[in-house]
């Protein structure tokens, strides 16, 4: 069988962090009761009118620039037409033949630019639930501010789509448009994968895979899409057009509806809304106070910190870890390799194992940064940093800040006094005779050994770098 | 463009539509249908192959409003024209799928 | 006069004549009395329409009222908040009497087609208001109210004006706000006055026009004050014969009345204009295909789910839409919708809705090019008087060639007024339809003003 390569496009769909819906002054918000964050507007009533929120407008222009775009000077707001119940008007409001934006790219981590065909404005639907008395329709969400991003189908593997999710979402966190936040759906992504065998140019059938609401679930997703439409071509058959949705329970893709009937949306320009039209000295003004994305972040890190491609890139990639990182190491650049390996490896398994939400994180990251700081120093051995990291995240009663500087307390000095340190070491020596012989005759390597010992003995809470002088000492003499 | 409807062309567009339509008005409504096209037939005898759509009367660009929030309805009032409601929501009959 | 004096008055018409007429659909008598006497005990009557009475066409919310927009479909329906319209009447002392009858959705040119009942003209009780704001014109001409709002798309104010002897104004689109008026065809629809006199239709006019923040289409030019005036020296009036002599179907008699009209015009000081507008025979066209899209759109959200009719018991969602939607909208609704979704099509949007679009186009420049040589145009507002009831009602599309005159400023988003100009060999009256430039309604209402008194000294 020939080999086979994949052609994936993403769509993704970030919600704006605006306070106001789109086309009325309703609250966005998550949760409470249903049906309570309404009007007129997005209730679809007799004679309620849309009126687009300005902010809407400068945010999907800040998504544009970040991702070199063309913003159109005029983009155009259509009717799409079909019946739901969460759509309450009976069409949704977006962006069809005219989008705010045009023709942008990203650039991936190993320098690969994937194309972005557009970038164009609409409105959230509400929510159904399906339950045994009936379908229950909440419309809070209804007329929530969404941009979708269409990528052009540049990617080849799942781990593409993954970077090229990460560097987008990295984007749009950065310039505030949206919090990037995949659970809770204000990042929505859906892929569009085709497979074809190598050196063909012909696309092949493209099936377009819905509910992967992590980046795990666009890596697994795809791949398993990616290896079923090639088991169906090597059996002869032929891929589907068709929608998809990734089970993560199932671990599988499973077939949502068929493409064959294919919808008619009966795309006309909204008469409700005359077209958007942007002033050059407006856009001038947009692209005047864009902070620093990502990929320049990651370079900034490599040239002013030196740190390694690994940690500059995943340090980056969620901005306000980022930003806190930041801004704890104003005041101590020299730590700051040290303190984002310790992030990055330390920290990150602590945060993995409790899960702690980001604000308090961010909010400790000076305490993070001073203990770091004390590790670096011999202050505290390595045991008894695992040890006060552990206590802390699990320390689930205090806030993680008061939890550091709590466990900190209790961790206590480390024993670095030659005073205290040398009986242990004397002990040691004389209980590993053969070891401190081969020792002397050069097996130098063992005085690892002995310090693990001597740290032993002392329950971890001991100067490393003490010890090993104070072994030095006695051993070669 | 005369275009001749025929029963199934008005089943489609009342399918999209969502209107029920018995099968004995249909072929009414496709004469009906047929007859408007008919008279709409008259537009074939300009050439606007190029004149721009005019949609919207005037040349006014789209006005905006400030990210403000404002006062809405409270769940009673979105939900008292409501035929059937249940918990605080719209209720339909269950959608299928 | 006192404002309870008027509505008592209005009330006891009402009371007299609507059971014939059927202007309204509901009469808020209670509500019209404790204003009345609020309006008499504490203003200062200083408000530009204190205490006068206005009838409200029932597209157009009125918070705590029924609004029906003349469907069954909306039967029970009251809306939480006023229409932006009603604000501004009620700001200017108005005393709101009750909601008026029109055809389903404003989509009717006789206000037969109400999903509740039909509407009778007061001036002969055998033939129809016109429509769709036949309820509003009835109103005013029975004397059960001394002004009325009307919506119009392509005619269903001004057309209703001149079957019913009335002043009726269409303004440019853009200057009232259509917030809380249940849209029909948004790209046309425009909220404006009737009442006897075009003096009156100023009156109320010059409340309801300026911008409104709840509208992206409301204009923001500033609101331009009538200058009344008795000559008309130097006023270039156009006439198109496509409207007027070379216009087919034209009855004679209101030909002869047009014919008299400008005679009147150019006694007081106006040159006559001959124009042309060569694109008015495809004005029905482009009109019912951009208004039956923008309407198959607008009415997807009577689906049953919210609020408004739902079919009983339905077993799934699909038979809750299309059993809810088939039983309560009426029959030309259903078939405007029809049409509109068929034009808006994969595969027919190029041929049809687009190309009609591009023809509305077209029609707009007929106008631009008419500006060139006159000030306002003249002809009929209708090519025929008011006709019997249930005499068109056979033939849907004979009904749609009555708009003749009337689509083709709408189209172009002009203001247009229907002015009184006396009547037939029957009595019926007859209207004549005076086309402003965009947002120059003080013109056509001062002119209209001069000709109105031309036919009726008293009418000021």
């Amino acid at each position: 069988m020939s080999a086979f390569e994949a052609i994936i496009g993403l769509e993704v769909h970030a919600q704006l962090l605006t306070r106001t819906k789109i086309f009325c002054g309703c609250a966005v918000a998550v949760g409470g009761p249903p049906n309570a964050r309404t009007c007129p507007v997005c209730l679809g009533l007799p004679g309620a009118l849309p009126v687009l929120n300005a902010e809407v407008v400068r945010l999907a222009v800040r998504a544009g620039l970040g991702t070199q775009c063309a913003i159109q000077r005029m983009s155009v707001f259509a009717r799409k037409n079909y019946f739901y119940p969460d759509l309450p008007k009976g069409y949704q409001i977006t962006q069809a033949e005219l989008p705010i934006c045009l023709d942008g790219q990203l650039t991936l981590d190993d320098g690969k630019v994937a194309r972005i065909q557009r970038i164009h404005l609409e409105e959230d639907a509400g929510k159904s639930s399906h339950g045994d008395a009936g379908t229950r329709v909440d419309l809070n969400r209804a007329g929530t501010p969404l941009i979708e991003i269409v990528g052009h189908p540049d990617l080849r593997t799942a781990d593409e789509a993954v970077a090229y999710l990460r560097e987008l979402r990295g984007i749009l966190m950065t310039l505030g448009v949206c919090d990037g936040n995949m659970e809770e759906g204000s990042l929505r992504c859906d892929a569009n994968v085709s497979v074809r065998p190598v050196g063909q140019t012909a696309l092949g059938t493209r099936v377009e895979i819905k509910n992967m609401n992590s980046f795990r679930s666009v890596r697994e997703a795809i791949v398993y899409e990616v290896d079923r439409q090639v088991g169906v071509i090597a059996d002869g058959e032929r891929v589907r057009q068709e929608t998809r949705l990734w089970s993560m329970d199932l671990a599988r893709t499973e077939s949502m509806r068929s493409k064959e009937e294919a919808a008619d949306y009966r795309y006309f320009p909204d008469p409700d809304l005359p077209p958007l039209q942007l002033d050059d000295a407006w856009l001038d003004a947009q692209s005047v106070d864009l902070p620093e994305l990502p990929a320049a972040r990651k370079i900034r890190y490599q040239q002013e910190f030196s740190l390694e491609t690994r940690t500059s890139n995943w340090l980056a990639e969620e901005p306000p870890r980022a930003d806190a990182f930041d801004r704890a190491i104003a005041d101590s650049p020299a730590l700051a390799a040290a303190f984002a390996a310790f992030l990055m490896t330390q920290v990150q398994a602590q945060l993995q194992r409790h899960e702690r939400p980001w604000p308090e994180l961010a909010a400790a990251m000076a305490d993070l940064l001073r203990i770091c700081g004390k590790w670096r120093a011999g202050q505290l051995s390595n045991q008894m940093l695992a040890e006060l990291l552990q206590l802390a995240f699990a320390d689930t009663a205090r806030g993680l800040a008061d939890a550091l500087a709590h466990a900190e307390a209790q961790a206590g000095a480390v024993v670095r006094d030659d005073g205290v340190l040398e009986p242990v070491v004397d002990a040691v020596l004389a209980k590993f005779p053969s070891e401190v012989a081969k020792y002397r005759a050069g097996q130098k390597q063992l005085s690892g050994f002995f310090v693990g010992q001597v740290m032993r003995q002392l329950a971890g809470k001991a100067d490393a770098k003490a010890i090993s002088a104070l072994l030095t000492r006695k051993l070669d003499a | 463009m005369a275009v001749h409807v025929d029963v199934e062309a008005v089943r489609q567009v009342a399918k999209l539509a969502k209107l029920s339509v018995a099968d004995g008005e249909l072929p009414d409504l496709a004469r009906d249908l047929e007859r408007v096209l008919a008279l709409v037939a008259v537009l074939d005898e300009i050439d606007v192959t190029d004149v721009a759509p005019l949609v919207h009367p005037h040349e006014q660009g789209l006005m905006t409003r400030p990210d403000v929030p404002q006062p809405g309805l409270s769940q009673a009032e979105a939900l008292a024209n409501a035929p059937a409601q249940l918990d605080g929501c719209f209720l339909t009959p269950r959608v299928i799928g | 006069m006192t404002a309870t004096a008027h509505v008592e008055a209005c009330l006891a018409q009402i009371a007299a004549r609507d059971g014939e007429v059927a202007a309204f659909l509901h009469v808020d008598a209670a509500g019209a009395r404790q204003r009345a006497a609020w309006l008499d005990a504490r203003a200062d009557g200083s408000a530009p329409l204190h205490g006068l009475t206005i009838a409200v066409k029932d597209n157009i919310a009125v918070a705590g009222q029924p609004l029906t927009a003349g469907s069954r479909m909306l039967a029970g329906y009251v809306p939480a908040r006023d229409a932006t319209v009603v604000t501004r009447l009620l700001a200017a002392g108005a005393v709101l009497i009750g909601k008026t009858n029109l055809d389903e959705f404003g989509m009717g040119s006789s206000t037969e087609l109400s999903g509740f009942a039909p509407t009778r003209n007061p001036l002969d009780l055998a033939r129809v208001p016109g429509g769709s704001s036949g309820g509003s014109a009835a109103a005013i001409a029975a004397d059960m109210a001394w002004a009325a709002l009307g919506t119009d798309t392509g005619g269903s104010i001004r057309q209703p004006a001149a079957f019913c002897g009335l002043a009726g104004l269409k303004p440019t689109y853009g200057r009232v706000s259509r917030s809380g008026v249940v849209a029909y065809a948004s790209s046309l629809d425009q909220v404006g006055p009737l009442a006897k006199t075009v003096r009156d239709v100023a009156r109320v006019y010059a409340v309801l026009a300026g911008h409104d923040a709840l509208d992206a289409t409301s204009a923001v030019q500033p609101v331009q004050p009538v200058q009344w005036r008795d000559d008309l020296a130097g006023l270039r009036v156009g006439v198109a014969r496509e409207h007027l002599d070379d216009a087919v179907g034209l009855d004679s008699q209101i030909q002869a009345r047009i014919h008299a009209a400008l005679d009147a015009l150019r006694a007081r000081g106006a040159v006559l204009v001959p124009i042309s507008l060569p694109h008015t025979r495809h004005g029905i066209a482009a009109y019912y295909l951009v208004a039956t899209a923008e309407a198959s759109a607008n009415l997807s959200r009577y689906d049953g789910l919210r609020y408004g009719a739902r079919a009983p018991n339905p077993a799934t969602l699909d038979a809750l839409y299309t059993h809810s939607r088939a039983a309560s909208l009426g029959r030309e609704v259903q078939r405007r919708i029809l049409l509109g979704t068929f034009a808006l099509s994969a595969g027919f949007q190029d041929a049809f809705y687009q190309k009609a679009c591009r023809v509305r186009r077209k029609i707009a420049e007929d106008f631009q090019t008419a500006w060139r040589s006159c000030d306002v145009l003249l002809g009929p507002t209708s090519p025929v008087p008011p006709w019997l009831l249930g005499q068109m009602t056979a033939d849907p599309l004979a009904m749609y060639l009555m708009d003749a005159f009337t689509v083709g400023p709408s189209l172009a988003g002009l203001p247009a007024l229907s002015v009184p100009v006396g009547v037939d060999a029957q009595q019926l009256p007859i209207g004549a339809q005076l086309v402003g430039q965009p947002f120059q309604e003080a013109m056509i209402l001062a002119v209209g003003d001069v000709l109105q008194r031309a036919f009726a000294p008293e009418a000021t």
